[in-house]
């Protein structure tokens, strides 16, 4: 009889970890010692593949890119030897950890699988997460998400995909919940966990080029919230130094396109400002004037700092602000 | 009772039949029978449905126990047989005797816990596994499904009991007054001695 290849997932652990909120040893990885006893807890997972656990940070600290970067660079380091990646994560930041990954991966040939408990330790519940209320089961539904994760990470897909209840999202999709930042996600639905691990299609497959990783971002951006009312010369006046300006409003149409020219000038032509309005059309820009559109603004601003850290000019910025279509970057 | 049965798609005839023999069994009983062996795969009852539809939450989790098939090698048999460990489902994983389902091969069968039940199977055998599995969760007996209708005329106080002794329960009126029947069979002499005489003379 044909026996199929053992796999190997590597598990990588940035908070959102928690199999029961009693908060006993071995239910959390908060520390790298706790990764052999929360294994030894999810050992369900070894029936689907080996696992290799690293711990990059706790859930009770505040995540971002340079944590982001880590997860990225230690990818890197594995990648010859594993067959797919599970990123146990902080599910308050889930969405943007799944957007700066998939900036970052190019020419996936292994899936990397974002996924976190709705479950709060009590250190983290101290911490002031939230959990998520969106997700219900309990203990089984948090240890039952972890186990389809392993299945999709041996699974023959290409890009950056988040597990959340029962199914399976394109991790640069992920857009705005408008239940508040602990409700139910949306975005492009990948797939559908019901008795098995079902793909609707859509999913990239994996390539069989040479990965690449470009990591850098330049996180030395003004991001700047303009309401009706407040001074934008005094805002704006706030980005000198900085090498990029985020201008958002949350009332569509709330700035007009001159003021937005004379702010490009006073910053001088070498500053790329990007507009995330959504709602609003821009027919005329400065040439260092980008609008830009993406699931969340977030979102946008990630890829806004990924953009500065690959380009080097404003054509080039420009082009890597556009929203890709079919999900590749 | 919501039972799923997993059989790795194959063109073996053999194991087709053991598929075959598997959901008559099963059939036998009164359970929601979903199975991927189907066109139609998902069988459960409003209630699940309805929940399901409302949740976030994948429908294996709404089943009350699996039956595996794992004589081949397939990932599904694997992820499913993680699953029911970790929910601590009643679970029967089966296999033809005479093979080492790969599964065992990284998993020792003493590191499984007691729901987890394995069974290699004869190749007419796999029925009998099958109603022993039902057996031994929750004291599942193989039943009829009762297929004949019977209208019966009940009074005010009648339908005010059977309300009082089936409502807050997941069980309907008809399972009850079935539940009664039964039991007043299985505790009648005469009715056990007629049944008796019968078989013997038959």
């Amino acid at each position: 009889m044909a026996t199929l290849p053992r796999k190997l997932v590597l598990l990588l652990f940035l908070g959102g970890s928690t199999i029961s909120e009693r908060g006993r040893a071995g239910e959390t990885v908060a520390k790298a010692k706790d990764i052999d006893p929360w294994m030894r807890q999810m050992s369900e997972m070894d029936i689907i593949a080996d696992t290799k656990g690293v711990f990059i940070s706790s859930g009770t600290s505040t995540i971002g890119l340079p944590e982001w970067v880590n997860v990225a660079e230690t990818i890197r380091q594995h990648y010859a030897d594993i067959d797919g990646v599970v990123v146990i994560h902080q599910i308050e930041t889930i969405r943007a950890a799944a957007m700066a990954l998939s900036l970052m991966f190019h020419h996936l040939g292994k899936p990397i699988v974002l996924v976190g408990s709705p479950l709060l330790s009590p250190a983290e519940r101290a911490a002031g997460l939230t959990g998520n209320r969106a997700l219900t089961g309990g203990e089984a539904a948090a240890k039952a998400s972890f186990i389809n994760a392993v299945q999709v990470a041996v699974s023959d897909v290409g890009e950056v995909v988040v597990i959340f209840g029962s199914h399976m999202y394109r991790g640069l999709s992920l857009a705005r919940d408008p239940e508040g930042p602990t409700g139910k996600l949306t975005g492009v639905i990948l797939g559908k966990i019901d008795f098995g691990i079902r793909f609707f299609g859509q999913q990239i497959r994996r390539s069989s080029q040479q990965l690449r990783v470009r990591s850098k971002f330049d996180s030395k951006v003004t991001v700047v919230e303009y309401l009706p009312g407040t001074d934008l010369n005094h805002l704006v006046s706030m980005a000198r130094g900085a090498h990029g300006v985020f201008l958002s409003s949350p009332e569509p149409g709330a700035i007009a396109m001159p003021m937005i020219t004379r702010l490009a000038a006073t910053l001088g032509s070498k500053i790329p400002i990007v507009l995330y309005m959504p709602g609003s059309k821009f027919l005329a820009t400065a040439a260092n004037v980008i609008p830009a559109s993406g699931p969340t603004r977030t979102a946008t601003l990630l890829r806004f700092m990924w953009a500065l850290g690959q380009g080097s000019s404003m054509v080039e910025y420009r082009k890597l602000m556009r929203q890709p279509k079919g999900g590749s970057v | 009772m919501h039972i799923y049965f997993y059989g790795p798609t194959t063109n073996r005839k053999d194991l087709q039949l053991a598929y075959q023999a598997v959901k008559d069994t099963l059939h036998q009983s009164d359970l929601w029978v979903s199975t991927n062996t189907e066109d139609k795969q998902v069988q459960v009852s409003a209630e699940v449905m309805a929940e399901v539809r409302d949740s976030d939450v994948p429908i294996m989790e709404r089943m009350d126990a699996f039956i595996i098939e794992g004589t081949t090698s397939d990932p599904e048999a694997g992820f499913l047989l993680a699953h029911a460990v970790a929910a601590k489902k009643p679970t029967l994983y089966l296999y033809q005797r005479g093979i080492v389902p790969q599964v065992f091969n990284h998993l020792s069968r003493k590191e499984l816990p007691k729901f987890i039940q394995v069974v290699a199977y004869h190749d007419q055998r796999v029925d009998q596994a099958v109603k022993s599995f039902l057996q031994s969760i929750e004291g599942v007996t193989i039943r009829q499904v009762p297929r004949l209708k019977f209208t019966l005329r009940i009074t005010d106080a009648i339908e005010e009991y059977l309300h009082f002794k089936t409502h807050n329960t997941k069980k309907a009126k008809a399972d009850y007054l079935r539940e009664k029947i039964e039991k007043l069979m299985a505790d009648d002499e005469d009715w056990q001695g007629f049944q008796r005489k019968r078989r013997s003379s038959s």
